[in-house]
């Protein structure tokens, strides 16, 4: 240190960001490095939440990995079941009927609302707004609602189920998704004056963070933070699963990929999702929601690389079957645990009040990057 | 010029929706003096039932033991012969580990394995959160 | 004589009065009575300002919550938890008093006084009603305003002596922020003194008895000094120096019980200083209709500005520091001398 007082008249400062800390999204630990306020280096350190997902799934049937699903990304849990479901379907060849089909796009958009809705909260509160947290959270508690009158539980939904969903709708389910994006849509318009058009808003988060075309498909990233970038990557549209090729949406993309960028992407998402929503509502018809799968299943030996559009990015899930009922080795590949690498490289040069500001932008959850 | 205008209006509406939530009712609830009403699929805590005859219903078929992931329920099975089924003898689910996943409900032959709208199970420690059969059976 | 008048100001002149004769006639010196006039106004101040604490930090909760689409505090005391302040300080008060390791001690203790002392001599000076003014010097805005930067000393101080990052940089940045936000807040209220010539607060008071400064030329000063005033009490959008997502909670990280109550304390009766100012110098101070004692005018004019600036807390993002100080010194401080060459040339026009 006095060696580089010396040198350079400057001494570096340590600061150690989390794991407890107000605005790191959990336990996430930041190792900065700064030249006063500004960042020279950063170094995330993650690992706090680990609960060893991965090797758990191997001692775990097939079915009741769908319910150790959930806890990867918990605030987008019916994601989680759809890519944890894929894999088993394809290695046995299993048709979904379907009306389960829709349901489950259903859930899965209604899930990036709600996470993006997350998103859109924490993120006024990273940069200092608090109440736009709330007016999302209103929003997303009717989200859970539905999904509590679907299936019993408003956070670790284990619905889906290899070759369907477990439950049907219920009677009241349609009519509430409907007046729901009704009701939403004009709130949209609401969060845009809150924070999207404010002022103050625009001056955190233009221009900060800015993740070029290049570098955001060097880092492998996925999701919304790919597309801020101006890079047109949407497994929904890619790779089609599910019935996805059957809707009319849009992928909404950025240009300078920039924070604000991150976060535009995300808030026109949520439009796209509802209408994703309301088409599939269209199409609901009476059927089957679950085919016929023996109550344990034993996928033939093999193995499969099935992944979904998640609200933070593409969740894969890698599993090799060797024909007993459990999995013989299961690897999931967590957005955000990818799209988090990019930081260290993100926050060299930018303010420590930025670093909230680009960290919230890339809208991690612990629980998938640590599994 | 025309930038600061626009700022300022920008920043007057977003103040203006502020002050109309402001005298807009609260969405919260009161909880422990009013309730919300939750869905009756709920997952909340596991009950047993009786059969129409008043015994229990559960023949001890072990796949809600089985089928649970987090192996929280256990039990011991035994035959009554004079009336030609199995019982159990206890029927123990810890709840500190079960996460309502709703599996074992969903497998139980007998459709005697339900869950309760309960939301509210607590406990000072962790032994009461393990229930047995007098518990689980109502 | 006393039945006649409504306001409080003349009731505290009436007894002062009173007072005077009393004295005269038994004969005690003239020391004597001024320092009893002066404690018991000092004592009124107090109970005064710890209740104007407890409201504020009640009101806070309450505007904050409705805006939020919450009750707030429900239980506390029965009527819409109206005594939940009163059970916070408790709880502070019987709170342990952490002192982290390797803390400058003494620095550390010092700080909370230091910030909450200033913000008492503040009110000293701050007309509340025609003859209710703790010492209507002729210098009384520049002490307020003289007090008020002492503050920046003490979350400096607060911030170094915690010994932690987080706090050093609260402190830092606290620092810079207020010592550039004092200049536009000085020279926006500095149109208001030209126009009425005089730095006394009953002056100007007296010099807005038909129309308010808010309706003239003066408005600009009043959209400066809110701004400025609103980064002089650390509040959002400038709550840099607090910024809880970042700093986690800035300068007094450290402190605990007690202390952080001071520290706390001090914010909301800074807070109410700058409100009370803002309502004498730009809304006509304890003026209003005449069926309304002065005194509650001028604070119905005091929490408006409160309530204002608790608007802007629960609406606004926080800003950036390097933007803060752009800014302050780009923008804020430009417009400030314009103002202060419109006043002067609406002066000569007027005059
Ligand atoms: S709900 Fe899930 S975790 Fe709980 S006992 Fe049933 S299967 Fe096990
Ligand atoms: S699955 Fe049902 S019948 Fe079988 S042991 Fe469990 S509760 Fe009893």
């Amino acid at each position: 240190m006095t060696e580089q007082i010396k040198n350079t008249g400057f001494e570096e400062m340590t600061l150690n960001m989390g794991p407890q800390h107000p605005s790191t999204h959990g336990v996430l630990h930041l190792l900065l490095k700064m030249d006063g306020e500004v960042i020279t280096e950063a170094r995330p350190d993650i690992g706090y939440l680990h609960r060893g997902m991965e090797k758990l799934a191997e001692k775990r049937t097939w079915g009741a990995n769908i319910a150790l699903s959930d806890r990867w990304d918990y605030i987008a849990s019916m994601s989680n079941n759809f890519a944890a479901v894929l894999g088993p379907e394809k290695l046995m060849n299993i048709t979904v009927p379907k009306r389960a089909e829709y349901i489950r796009v259903i859930m899965a958009e209604l899930n990036r609302i709600a996470s993006h809705l997350i998103f859109f909260g924490t993120y006024g509160i990273d940069i200092g707004a608090f109440t736009p947290f709330f007016y999302a959270f209103r929003e997303r508690e009717m989200i859970l609602d539905l999904y509590e009158s679907v299936c019993g539980a408003r956070l670790t939904y284990n619905y889906f189920r290899i070759g369907g969903v477990s439950a049907d709708l219920p009677a009241d389910f349609v009519p509430g998704v409907k007046s729901f994006i009704d009701y939403f849509r004009p709130k949209l318009k609401e969060y845009d004056t809150l924070l999207s058009t404010n002022p103050i808003f625009m001056d955190r988060t233009v221009g900060v963070g800015n993740i070029s075309k290049e570098e955001a498909i060097d880092w492998a990233l996925s999701g919304p933070n790919i597309r801020a970038s101006g890079v047109n990557f949407d497994i929904r549209k890619d790779d089609a699963y599910s019935v996805y090729n059957e809707f009319d949406f849009n992928i909404p993309t950025g240009k300078n990929g920039d924070c604000f960028d991150r976060y535009m992407v995300r808030m026109n998402e949520m439009k796209e999702s509802a209408r994703i929503i309301e088409q599939a509502i269209e199409k609901l018809e009476p059927g089957d929601i679950i085919a016929k799968v023996a109550k344990v299943v034993r996928p033939p030996a093999g193995e499969i690389y099935t992944h979904v559009e998640a609200p933070k990015g593409e969740l894969g899930v890698y599993c090799i079957s060797d024909g007993s009922t459990l999995p013989y080795r299961y690897k999931v590949r967590g957005p955000s645990f990818v799209n988090l690498a990019i930081l260290q490289k993100m926050l060299k040069g930018l303010k420590i009040a930025d670093v909230v500001a680009v960290l919230g932008s890339i809208d991690i959850v612990l629980g998938e990057v640590d599994r | 010029m025309i930038k600061i205008f626009k700022y300022t209006w920008a920043i007057l509406k977003g103040m203006g929706i502020t002050f109309k939530y402001f005298f807009i009712r609260p969405v919260t609830v009161q909880y422990p003096k009013e309730k919300v009403k939750i869905s009756s699929r709920w997952r909340g805590t596991l009950k047993q039932l009786r059969n129409e005859k008043g015994e229990e219903a559960c023949d001890g078929c072990r796949i809600c033991e089985k089928i649970c992931p987090v192996n929280c329920i256990s039990m011991e099975v035994y035959k009554d012969e004079k009336k030609n089924r199995r019982f159990t003898s206890s029927y123990v689910v810890n709840f500190g580990r079960c996460m309502f996943c709703g599996l074992c409900v969903e497998a139980c032959p007998k459709k005697c394995l339900v869950h309760t709208p309960d939301f509210e199970f607590c406990a000072y420690d962790r032994e009461s959160l393990i229930l047995a059969k007098d518990k689980i059976l109502r | 004589m006393i039945y006649a008048s409504q306001s409080l100001g003349d009731l505290w002149a009436w007894a002062l009065n009173q007072f005077a004769v009393f004295c005269g006639w038994l004969g005690i010196p003239e020391v004597i009575r001024y320092t009893v006039e002066k404690g018991a106004y000092a004592v009124g101040l107090l109970v005064f300002i710890s209740l104007t604490a407890l409201v504020l930090i009640y009101m806070e909760r309450k505007v904050s919550a409705h805006m939020q689409l919450r009750y707030g505090p429900m239980w506390t005391g029965g009527w819409h938890g109206w005594s939940q302040t009163i059970a916070d300080m408790i709880k502070l008060l019987l709170k342990e008093d952490v002192i982290p390791d390797k803390a400058d001690r003494w620095v550390h203790r010092i700080a909370p006084i230091v910030i909450f002392v200033p913000s008492l001599v503040g009110f000293l000076v701050i007309p509340f009603d025609k003859y209710l003014i703790g010492a209507d010097l002729n210098v009384g805005i520049l002490i307020i305003f003289g007090f008020s930067s002492i503050a920046v000393l003490s979350i400096f101080m607060g911030g170094w002596a915690s010994n932690n990052k987080y706090t050093l940089l609260g402190g830092l940045r606290s620092a810079a922020q207020m010592i550039s936000y004092e200049l536009p807040l000085v020279l926006s209220v500095l149109g208001v003194v030209m126009t009425v010539g005089s730095l006394k607060m009953s002056d100007i008071v007296m010099a807005q008895k038909d129309v308010w400064f808010l309706f003239t030329p003066n408005f600009l000063g009043f959209i400066i000094y809110i701004i400025a005033g609103t980064a002089e009490v650390n509040r959002t959008p400038f709550d840099i120096p607090e910024a809880e997502s970042e700093l986690v909670s800035g300068y007094n990280t450290e402190y605990s019980g007690l202390k952080y109550g001071f520290f706390m304390l001090s914010e909301f009766t800074n807070t109410f200083i700058i409100s009370a100012i803002a309502a004498t110098f730009f809304m006509g101070g304890w003026n209003g209709p005449s069926w309304l004692p002065g005194i509650v005018s001028f604070l119905a004019k005091t929490y408006l500005i409160v309530f204002l600036l608790m608007w802007f807390r629960w609406t606004f993002p926080r800003f950036r520091v390097d933007r803060l100080m752009d800014f302050g010194w780009k923008f804020l401080l430009p417009l400030s001398f314009f103002n202060i060459l419109m006043i002067a040339v609406w002066i000569l026009v007027t005059k």
